[in-house]
């Protein structure tokens, strides 16, 4: 016999108390991965939904601030390479889109039109953007092509072609009501307007969304502050502030519920693991004395218990492991509104914790053990 | 060789054994006597040093227990005693070959060795064919076969037996002080708790305590 075999036969032979001792940890940890997957599925939506909010960072032409014809009449002007070197900073892999935008209104029959270039990367910038509740692939017009907002096209009217100055637009679609600005607006590819209005590789904003969720407001900054760098003066970098802000504080408060829940729930199932270790101590006495008076010392008493609490451990972190993966997998859906896939790097840390808490709780029960009178142990029965 | 110096053992005021002083030699077979309550047990758990004597000397083969510590004490119980005890005292999640192994692996015998000698020891005292028995699955002068051959697992010098008929029946305690007779003829010294005079026979000689004195 070794010390491993004498703890997995008390173990295996005494199922009804092992199972006990299991779904004291099992209980915590269940909670713990469930409340982590899901917390990580809500955080994936959060982060989707709040890209909605649009671009976060905006760069416009530099000069007079105040200059309000500059801005909104859409005489300034930025070189649209601007966009090339944003995607050169450091943390390129945070920008979710570059999006560069020309301005210029056409008079379609008595219709007074907004009319703006766009690139592809206006639909990653809004995924919000849908025809027929689809998302925009096909419908993105190439060429002489053009993508009416819903009240533009609701204003002109059943057309299939729209005249820009001399020049004849395919309707490609019509975008479903977005309750922004776009609404307002129609759309056709960049270089077109470039040619058409005579401002070749010029723009008048660029906006750039990046996946910034996880990070702190600082580091948002230090975006913006990577691109003010990569840009000549001309160029003016806005973080809109609040934006971040609204994004790192909603997620924030999600996370900081479900690590407080989670923390009050693995402290309560150490706290049933050192009732349950020292139950198992008071109800061993006998056995412990036999033990001791046949001439096993602290240290093997420590071993026993100590390798109980492992393998405990270790079990109800598996277990733990696979019942919070299910749970946050039926219940998810109904608590985050999204599917939730199970997180693999979880398992690991189920064990660990588990085991960690497993044996901690088993210290002072163990020391117990270790200390029985073994005459006193041995008049028990 | 065991030996009590004036050793008395009292719990607050209540004496258990009142200036004792004894010897046993090797391969002696001693019968301890007396009625419930007159400190037999204490004598065996101050030989085992279980117990520490509240005052007087204890001393196994010329080593004094009062200056072993808690794990040299341990090793002395291992190495030196085997215990039979009237309820048997065995592992009940246990087979009776895995509660024969318990002190050889307690003495940390290779598992190969312990298993090889478990084997041996049961097939001595007639359990070759309850190897692999729960105690639950035993009769009472089964699992007291059971206590007997893990008390010999070490190559025990001296059996100390508390009452070890108390639970069988006339005839299977007989049988059973047999094999305790036979074992001391080999040469391993037996120190016997019983109040039974019948049982106590088959010691070489007796001695009575009451109320903490030997007074025979």
């Amino acid at each position: 016999m070794r010390t491993i075999e004498f703890v997995t036969k008390e173990m295996s032979r005494r199922k009804r108390k092992t199972i006990a001792g299991i779904l004291c940890i099992l209980l915590g940890i269940s909670i713990f991965v469930a409340a982590q997957t899901i917390n990580n599925a809500l955080y994936d939506k959060a982060k989707e939904q709040l890209l909605r909010f649009g671009a976060n960072i905006i760069i416009q032409p530099g000069g007079d601030l105040f200059d309000k014809n500059a801005l909104t009449q859409g005489t300034a002007l930025l070189p649209e390479v601007y966009g090339k070197r944003i995607q050169t900073i450091e943390h390129a892999g945070m920008i979710v889109a570059v999006s560069p935008k020309l301005y210029e209104r056409f008079l379609v029959g008595d219709v007074s039109l907004s009319v703006a270039g766009i690139t592809e990367d206006e639909i990653k910038a809004k995924p919000w953007w849908m025809i027929d509740r689809k998302i925009v692939t096909d419908q993105f017009p190439q060429g002489n092509e053009i993508l009416l907002g819903h009240y533009t096209a609701a204003h002109l009217g059943p057309v299939s072609k729209v005249n820009l100055g001399n020049e004849e637009f395919r309707v490609t679609g019509i975008l479903d009501e977005t309750g922004s600005a776009d609404d307002l607006m129609a759309f056709v590819p960049l270089h077109i307007l470039q040619g058409l209005t005579g401002r070749e590789r010029l723009v008048n904003v660029i906006e750039v969304s990046t996946s910034c969720i996880s990070c702190s407001t600082m580091n948002l900054y230090d975006i913006a502050d990577e691109i003010d760098k990569a840009l000549p003066d001309d160029a003016r970098v806005i973080p809109v502030k609040q934006i971040a802000e609204a994004q790192i504080g909603t997620l924030t408060k999600i996370e900081d519920f479900i690590r407080i829940v989670y923390i009050v729930v693995l402290c309560l199932g150490g706290f049933l693991m050192m009732n349950y270790m020292s139950s198992t101590v008071s109800d061993r006495r006998h056995e412990i004395g036999i033990l001791l008076a046949i001439g096993a010392d602290a240290r093997k008493l420590y071993a026993f218990f100590v390798l109980k609490a492992l393998f405990l451990g270790v079990i109800g972190g598996l277990t733990g492991y696979a019942l919070g993966t299910i749970i946050s997998m039926a219940a998810g859906p109904q608590i985050a509104g999204t599917s939730v896939p199970p997180l693999l790097y979880l398992l690991p840390y189920s064990v660990a914790i588990s085991t960690a808490i497993c044996v901690t709780a088993s210290i002072l029960p163990a020391k117990k053990a270790a200390q029985l009178d073994p005459v006193e142990a041995l008049q028990e029965v | 060789m065991i030996e009590l110096r004036s050793v008395t053992k009292s719990y607050g005021r209540v004496g258990a054994l009142n200036n004792v002083s004894l010897q046993v030699t090797s391969g002696d077979f001693l019968a301890i006597v007396g009625p419930s309550g007159s400190g037999k047990t204490t004598f065996l758990n101050l030989v085992s040093g279980l117990l520490s004597p509240t005052s007087g000397e204890t001393l196994v083969d010329g080593v004094s227990l009062g200056k072993l510590g808690p794990r040299e004490r341990a090793a002395l119980r291992r190495e030196k005693f085997g215990f039979v005890f009237q309820t048997f005292n065995l592992i009940s999640y246990l087979t009776a070959i895995e509660n024969v192994e318990i002190p050889l692996y307690l003495a940390g015998a290779h598992p190969a060795k312990q298993r090889l000698r478990a084997g041996q020891l049961l097939e001595k005292v007639g359990l070759k064919d309850r190897l692999f028995h729960l105690p639950s699955e035993l009769s009472l002068g089964e699992q007291q076969r059971v206590a007997i051959a893990r008390a010999l697992a070490n190559n025990a010098s001296a059996l100390l037996a508390d009452e070890p008929t108390g639970n069988l029946d006339s005839k299977t305690g007989k049988d059973l002080m047999a094999y305790v007779k036979e074992l001391n003829g080999l040469g391993v010294t037996v120190l016997l708790v019983t109040h039974d005079p019948a049982i106590a026979d088959f010691a070489k000689r007796k001695i009575r305590i009451v109320d903490g004195r030997i007074i025979q």
